[in-house]
């Protein structure tokens, strides 16, 4: 049954390609009668031989109109697969070998007919709409502003960027008697970073800094340097709980001595000696690791050179690099 | 659940209250039209459990083990066979309205939601085996437009307020809508059987609601109140004879044993078909709803008919077996057609004389009497009824009588209405030796000025005398019409003080209503109850017709108006496209400006300011770059200026198009040289 399916599938013509928004042509939408669509059929054909064998007319314009409704629906189905349109990807951070959070956002285009309020094109329909990416299925239904958002996790195997791939969108809307769906591949993608040498390796030798030793920022209010905005990744100490109380909002003082550490220094020579996959995993266990202890860091590679400084930023832009290294 | 699971949710979830409601509101519009024929009793049952069943899961929502839902729908299996008697054929809708109430208790998932959806349509649409008129139709819609909102409530998930279930229940009505057009030319192609699969489907339950082949006292006045529409007759060939003359003939009953009158079974055999339609005599047309009588009625006396009608002995017409419940056919008749004029039959002779000698002694010793003193059958005939209007009543609800049921009539009750009169009289003649029999059938009718028809009810059902005199033949004497002429004259509901109230007066709104709904009613019966293979088989070959003359005639017309209405949809589609909001003239005033530049070579994208456009065009056409830059200035202060800003008119840019095709041209004539 499979492998049938999948050289019809095989005949079918590739699927839509393209930029965000993307949305799938009519004529590429399918649709064939569910399982339900087609006992409903077989329920309504007894129906209207019975009325026929009656020569009941009344009956039998009722089954008609019955059928004729159950073919209209096929329509709806089709128009509202194909006024969706994916209108934004968005993957989580991970590691190779973890999961990735995945979402997709759908939104139904606005339509054409006139003093229809675009609010009110949005929300009028609320129809579940299936996905399904490689192994993972999920579905949804429109949040208030007739957005879809899909969520799923994406299982990883290796470091890199890898596309999104050919997503499967399907609907049953609105009686469930129809199964319309479309492939569509947007192109968008996706970044794994690299996985994390575990248990974490020593820190590398490093002329600059004492390696191994953390430089906590002891700083004294005398040795203030500034305050910033509270990033996620601060530590609950240097939070200028006075000054957030005044401002309400989150502030946290940065020390100069903080400034002044001498940071980490990771690079590519110092990995050298091990293979290839194994050193970027080293180096990524040790970017994160540093980004944990809230020290400042910098990442040399091949052309490009990070930090020194630390926080979210930093680790992510690290980590993306490290992912795309060939 | 697991995300890459194959659990799929529309099914496995449970309903909300809002889709099980609507399940429940389903069953309960199917059934209610089945309220004209369930057993009162049974059907309160059904009902009381729909109720139960809803509050139950409303108030503690909790699932029925499988004992109680199996026992449920056993006790209600039984209750539907004891109270109905029987679950075969027609009368197995009851069974399924038991098992549609039994699955609401088990009806937790979305499964069952559209099993339920799919068996409450089944239930709708079996109510037509016990009506086929409008209303049941009409009563049929709400069933279905729940059914699919049952459906359609199932990928909706409903909140709980009230107003969420606007929107099935407005997808399923849409749908309806969408399907009505498919569904009626569906209806007219869709192939019929000219006779049927399996079972005898022609026997409907006659007699107990309309007229039998039988008449005994208080047989007519128990349907004297019915008012429903028996038969509606039109007069294709313009107005209706006049109401005495509206007797519409049944049959005749010439057996009696005193009390009630029945007719031979032979009498029942087709003779010899109708000849074919004369160019004299009252061409009529009858559609006959199927249940108001088990023989054909028509006009008094049926003299031809176009194709496919048989007299039986008695000049009746018996319903032909291969049409099933065709019951709409033409007859021509002649009021003053004399039957046997000269001659009867012995035997039939003997069969209109004969009287059970045992039963009713006054009478016969009243025939001998009255016959003594008018020895010429005419004569006698009227003193007979001179007798009846002289001394007797009319009413509906006579005392009853009992087996010498004429001599109780006529010399202790003198009080009865048609059939009292007409056994009476009949006994009365045939004593005297004078042949006689009973006819059965219709008499009266309402105009309906609306359709252009005859509606004759139930209720007018009546029963007359026809003698035989030597030389007239069989001749109609009604003794009703000697009591109460009214009845004959204003018809039965003069009779049954229906017409006394408000309600039945000429012009009231009451009857501006009836008369509107019985004409639907008629179209309805004629367009689609009695739309048969023949129909089917006319319309496609008078569309054919139509076609082929069609293409010789009219191909000039057709051409243009396929032209004409290519170019309407070529410019819908542009319009469309070009996305130029409909309701924005700024929007379509700078669309027009772009067509117009683009006709002289000024290519242009809808994102281009116009002010670039105009003088990018300007430098193209340095003479008019000074009106070009006005034009878009304008624009663009109408546009995005204050509101009140008017647009450039029309006629600006007809002239900005004369002016660049001017120069144009002159270019193009400069260039050569």
């Amino acid at each position: 049954m499979n492998a049938t399916m999948a050289r019809l599938q095989s005949l079918l013509p590739r699927p839509t390609r393209g930029p965000l928004p993307l949305s799938a042509p009519q004529r590429r939408i399918y649709i064939l009668p569910s399982r339900f669509g087609l006992l409903f059929g077989l329920a309504t054909l007894f129906l209207l031989l019975g009325a026929l064998n009656y020569n009941n007319n009344p009956a039998i314009l009722l089954g008609l109109l019955l059928g004729s409704a159950a073919l209209a629906s096929s329509v709806m189905t089709v128009r509202h697969l194909a006024r969706l349109r994916v209108v934004a990807f968005k993957a989580g951070d991970v590691h190779a070998g973890e999961a990735q959070a995945c979402r997709l956002v759908l939104e139904p285009a606005p339509t054409r007919r006139r003093g229809r309020s675009p609010n009110r094109a949005h929300g009028h329909v609320r129809a579940e709409v299936v996905l399904r990416h490689e192994a993972a299925s999920t579905r949804a239904l429109p949040d208030v502003d007739g957005r879809i958002h899909l969520h799923w996790r994406w299982p990883s195997v290796r470091r890199g960027r890898r596309a999104l791939g050919r997503v499967r969108l399907a609907s049953e809307y609105p009686l469930g008697l129809f199964r319309a769906w479309c492939d569509l591949e947007p192109e968008v993608s996706a970044l794994v970073f690299p996985s994390l040498e575990t248990p974490l390796p020593a820190w590398p030798d490093n002329p600059q800094s004492q390696a191994g030793t953390p430089l906590r920022r002891q700083g004294t209010p005398e040795e203030w340097y500034a305050l910033r905005e509270f990033q996620r990744g601060d530590g609950l100490r240097e939070i200028a709980w006075k000054a957030s109380a005044r401002h309400d909002r989150w502030l946290v003082t940065e020390s100069r001595a903080g400034q002044d550490a001498p940071a980490l220094e990771f690079g590519l020579d110092q990995v050298a000696h091990l293979e290839r996959e194994h050193g970027i995993q080293r180096l990524a266990a040790w970017v994160v690791a540093a980004d944990a202890s809230h020290q400042p860091w910098r990442l040399r590679l091949a052309g490009t050179d990070i930090g020194p400084d630390a926080g979210n930023q930093q680790r992510r832009l690290a980590l993306g690099q490290l992912a795309e290294l060939p | 659940m697991s995300a890459a699971g194959k659990v799929d949710i529309a099914t496995g979830r449970r309903l909300d209250g809002g889709q099980f409601s609507l399940c429940c509101l389903t069953v309960l519009a199917a059934l209610l039209p089945h309220g004209s024929w369930l057993p009162l009793p049974f059907l309160i049952l059904l009902l009381v459990l729909i109720g139960l069943r809803w509050l139950q899961r409303w108030r503690w929502p909790r699932v029925w083990p499988w004992w109680f839902r199996n026992g449920l729908m056993v006790a209600l299996l039984v209750a539907a066979w004891t109270s109905i008697g029987t679950i075969s054929g027609t009368q197995g809708a009851g069974f399924l309205a038991a098992m549609l109430v039994s699955k609401l208790y088990e009806a937790e998932r979305a499964r069952d939601a559209r099993s339920v959806a799919t068996f409450a349509s089944f239930l709708v649409m079996a109510q037509f085996l016990f009506h086929t008129q409008l209303w049941a139709m009409l009563a049929g819609v709400p069933g279905l437009v729940l059914a699919l909102a049952t459906l359609a409530a199932l990928n909706e998930p409903l909140s709980a307020s009230l107003r969420a279930w606007r929107r099935p229940i407005a997808t399923a009505s849409r749908l309806l809508l969408l399907a009505t057009p498919i569904a009626l030319i569906a209806f007219a192609l869709f192939p019929r059987l000219e006779s049927p699969l399996w079972g005898n489907t022609g026997a409907f339950s006659r007699g107990q609601l309309g007229l039998s082949d039988r008449m005994e006292p208080g047989q007519i006045g128990a349907i004297a109140l019915d008012d429903r529409p028996a038969m509606r007759v039109r007069f294709p060939d313009g107005a209706p004879p006049p109401p005495a003359l509206r007797y519409f003939r049944g049959l005749t009953l010439w057996q009696t044993d005193g009390r009630s009158w029945t007719r031979p079974g032979w009498m029942q055999t087709r003779l010899d078909d109708l000849p074919p339609v004369p160019d004299y005599g009252i061409r009529h047309e009858i559609t006959l709803e199927r249940d108001a009588a088990p023989w054909l009625p028509a006009l008094d006396r049926p003299l031809a008919a176009p194709a496919g009608l048989a007299f039986a002995m008695d000049r009746s017409l018996p319903i032909p077996r291969q049409t099933g419940n065709n019951l709409r056919y033409e007859v021509v008749s002649d009021p003053t057609l004399t039957l046997e004029p000269f001659q009867l039959r012995p035997y039939l002779r003997s069969l209109a004389l004969n009287l059970p000698e045992d039963r009713n002694p006054r009478s016969l010793a009243l025939a001998l009497q009255l016959r003594s003193q008018y020895p010429d059958d005419r004569q006698y005939a009227q003193r007979l009824l001179d007798l009846f209007r002289e001394d007797f009543s009319y009413t509906l609800e006579p005392p009853p009588l009992g087996a010498h049921s004429v001599d109780e009539f006529l010399f202790d009750t003198q009080s009865g209405y048609c059939e009292h009169y007409a056994s009476a009289y009949a006994t009365l003649l045939r004593a005297a030796g004078i042949p006689a029999r009973v006819a059965l059938g219709f008499q009266g009718g309402y105009w309906n000025s609306v359709g252009e028809h005859l509606v004759v009810r139930r209720s007018d059902a009546h029963a007359w005398v026809e003698l035989w005199i030597q030389g007239s033949g069989w001749l109609r004497a009604d003794p009703t019409a000697a009591v109460a002429p009214d009845r004959i004259e204003r018809g039965s509901a003069s009779v049954a003080g229906l017409e006394a109230g408000l309600l039945g007066r000429p012009g009231s709104a009451w009857t501006w209503l009836r008369d509107r709904w019985d004409f639907m009613e008629m179209r309805w019966t004629d367009w689609i109850v009695n739309y048969q293979v023949a129909d089917q088989s006319a319309l496609l070959q008078r569309l054919l017709n139509r076609l082929s003359s069609l293409r010789w005639t009219l191909t000039p017309a057709g051409i243009v108006a396929g032209a004409v209405l290519g170019l309407l949809l070529w410019l819908g589609w542009r319009r469309y496209r070009s996305g130029a909001g409909a309701d924005d003239p700024q929007a379509r005033w700078y669309a027009r400006f772009r067509a117009v530049l683009a006709s002289v070579g000024v290519d242009s994208r809808p994102s281009e300011p116009a002010l670039q456009l105009a003088a990018r065009a300007g430098r193209h056409y340095p003479a008019l770059a000074g009106e070009l830059t006005a034009l878009a200035r304008d624009y663009q202060l109408a546009r995005y200026g204050p509101a009140d800003r008017p647009l450039p008119a029309g006629r600006t840019l007809a002239r900005l198009w004369l002016h660049l095709n001017r120069e144009r041209l002159r270019r193009r004539r400069q260039t050569p040289d």
